[in-house]
């Protein structure tokens, strides 16, 4: 049992990547080249990529309830490549309906129905994740047109697109550029995308020499995202010792005495201290008169509220 | 100028090249400040109010504001989502160029700003990931991460609000974004000069030095 402290960085052990593009593209030799990968073909495709390692062929879910449950399973696994998610959630769906037919009148998910895969979805990546193994879905891009503006999406069907893209914490388009294969995780008004590590885009290496690819990117990706934990942990503890100093200051001239300082600190900060020391003030009865940007004695007349900036 | 994100955001809606729900005329009025709440405004501003500070809103088995009432199965949920160590409603300002931005972030701990939006439609996922307004949150505040809430509501038409479901997720900084915020900011200064409304946004900011 492991206890992580109230200002402490929190890590993401187990990213969940998300890669759409083109069909023919390369997506599923991406999928081969996490670490120790076993790839979920739900769509089929497998045949086509290069650089094979293990594979799961998925006609229906029972393959892969049957397979998650049997004997050493997952386990001498470390990711898993779900190829494509739009395809995944289409046999979770047809699942669904066979368990319980009124979800899927004329084998369409009622609105109860959609509910149940977006649960099911959610809960099943979360158990990969619970196991210990990065997760990489992956999907075959679908081009919206807003008016002149073309917009490329995953194509994944339904409400079922919200939550895949709720779960991923990395978001990365897959397009030819010339004759170069590029990856980009940056939104832009042409793609959606997320981008945590702030990376520039990738132009992918030729298929043979990609085979630690995507396991290089989890593991530089797991290390963003901890970053970004122990960056917002090193805040809140900044945070924290401001509270003490703000919650120490009993009259105006100590209150006032600490905004000069505050308005120094970085614009993350600035901000929420400024409005701690606000709302402290006015629950201690100490005024702010606006037009003076300076707390008062609470016999004078002045508004109880206001902003030091 | 000085200009809020929320102004920015309906000019970008209504800068969509498809859209044909927003008139000219309802933007002139939200840039010159005229603003007639609509109820699922009213909603999400009462539930938002209920979020901060639910103390002073409490009754018997739930919490009550203005003309809508959340029972505590409702509020439940929500209530434990935010860290109360955190500050709410906090204002910021970042200058571009000549012009300042203002924005208001729902809530504030660490180097972690969230928003919470309600809704009495279906989540939209790209809706908010397209919206400008976390952009520029981003680029004035400089969180490592922004957290949407989106609260589903229902008011049943009669003030009793259920909680239908929560979509949360996180949204991070990126490379190109303060260029695609200064981009933005770029269209709408021209925009609102070529239509005569720079002057009453250049006197916003000489009343606010």
């Amino acid at each position: 049992m492991r206890i992580i402290k109230a200002t402490d960085s929190i890590p993401v052990d187990h990213p969940v990547f998300l890669i759409f593009g083109q069909p023919g593209i390369g997506k599923s030799t991406l999928g081969y080249s996490t670490r120790d990968a076993l790839l979920m073909d739900f769509d089929k495709g497998a045949h086509r990529a290069a650089n094979r390692r293990d594979t799961l062929v998925v006609d229906t879910w029972a393959d892969v309830t049957e397979f998650m449950n049997a004997g050493v399973g997952l386990d001498p696994y470390a990711s898993i490549s779900v190829d494509t998610v739009g395809r995944c959630l289409d046999v979770m769906t047809a699942d669904i309906i066979r368990e319980t037919p009124k979800l899927g009148p004329n084998g369409n998910l009622s609105q109860q129905g959609w509910g149940v895969l977006k649960n099911r979805f959610r809960t099943w990546t979360a158990t990969l994740r619970s196991l210990g193994k990065d997760v990489l879905l992956i999907a075959h891009d679908k081009e919206d047109k807003d008016g002149d503006t073309r917009v490329v999406r995953p194509d994944i069907v339904g409400g079922s697109y919200g939550e895949v893209m709720k779960i991923a914490d990395f978001v990365g388009y897959c397009y030819m550029s010339g004759r170069d294969r590029v990856l980009d995780f940056n939104p832009t008004d042409r793609w959606v995308g997320k981008n945590p590590a702030g990376w520039a885009p990738f132009k992918l290496p030729p298929v043979g020499k990609a085979q630690a690819f995507m396991a290089d990117l989890l593991d530089k990706g797991r290390a963003a995202l901890g970053t970004i934990s122990e960056a917002s942990a090193t805040v809140v503890q900044q945070t924290e010792a401001w509270r003490e100093r703000i919650t120490n200051s009993t009259t105006a001239a100590q209150c006032n005495a600490l905004i000069p300082e505050i308005k120094k600190l970085p614009p993350i900060l600035q901000p929420q201290i400024s409005k701690m020391l606000v709302d402290w003030a006015a629950s201690a009865g100490i005024p702010f008169d606006k037009s003076k940007k300076a707390f008062v004695a609470p016999a004078e007349d002045a508004e109880p509220v206001g902003s030091l900036l | 100028m000085r200009i809020s994100t929320t102004t920015l955001e309906s000019f970008r809606l209504w800068s969509q090249p498809d859209q044909d729900w927003m008139t000219e005329e309802s933007l002139i009025d939200t840039i010159r400040g005229k603003f007639v709440p609509t109820p699922a405004v009213l909603l999400g501003s009462a539930f938002g109010q209920v979020l901060e500070t639910p103390e002073p809103f409490k009754v018997d088995g739930g919490y009550r504001c203005g003309d809508y009432t959340f029972d505590d199965a409702t509020m439940a949920e929500p209530l434990a989502l935010i860290d109360r160590r955190g500050v709410f409603e906090a204002k910021a300002m970042r200058r571009y160029g000549d012009d300042d931005v203002v924005a208001k972030a729902d809530h504030l701990y660490g180097a972690h700003l969230s928003e919470f939006k309600t809704t009495t439609g279906y989540f939209d996922y790209d809706k908010y990931e397209a919206s400008c307004q976390w952009r520029f949150m981003v680029d004035i505040f400089e969180p490592v991460k922004v957290t949407y809430h989106i609260f589903r509501l229902n008011d049943h038409g009669n003030g009793v609000v259920e909680l239908r479901g929560i979509d949360s997720f996180d949204l991070y900084p990126y490379p190109a974004l303060h260029q695609d915020c200064a981009e933005l900011l770029s269209r709408f200064v021209s925009y609102v000069t070529l239509r005569g409304l720079d002057g009453l946004l250049r006197q916003r900011q000489a009343d606010a030095a």
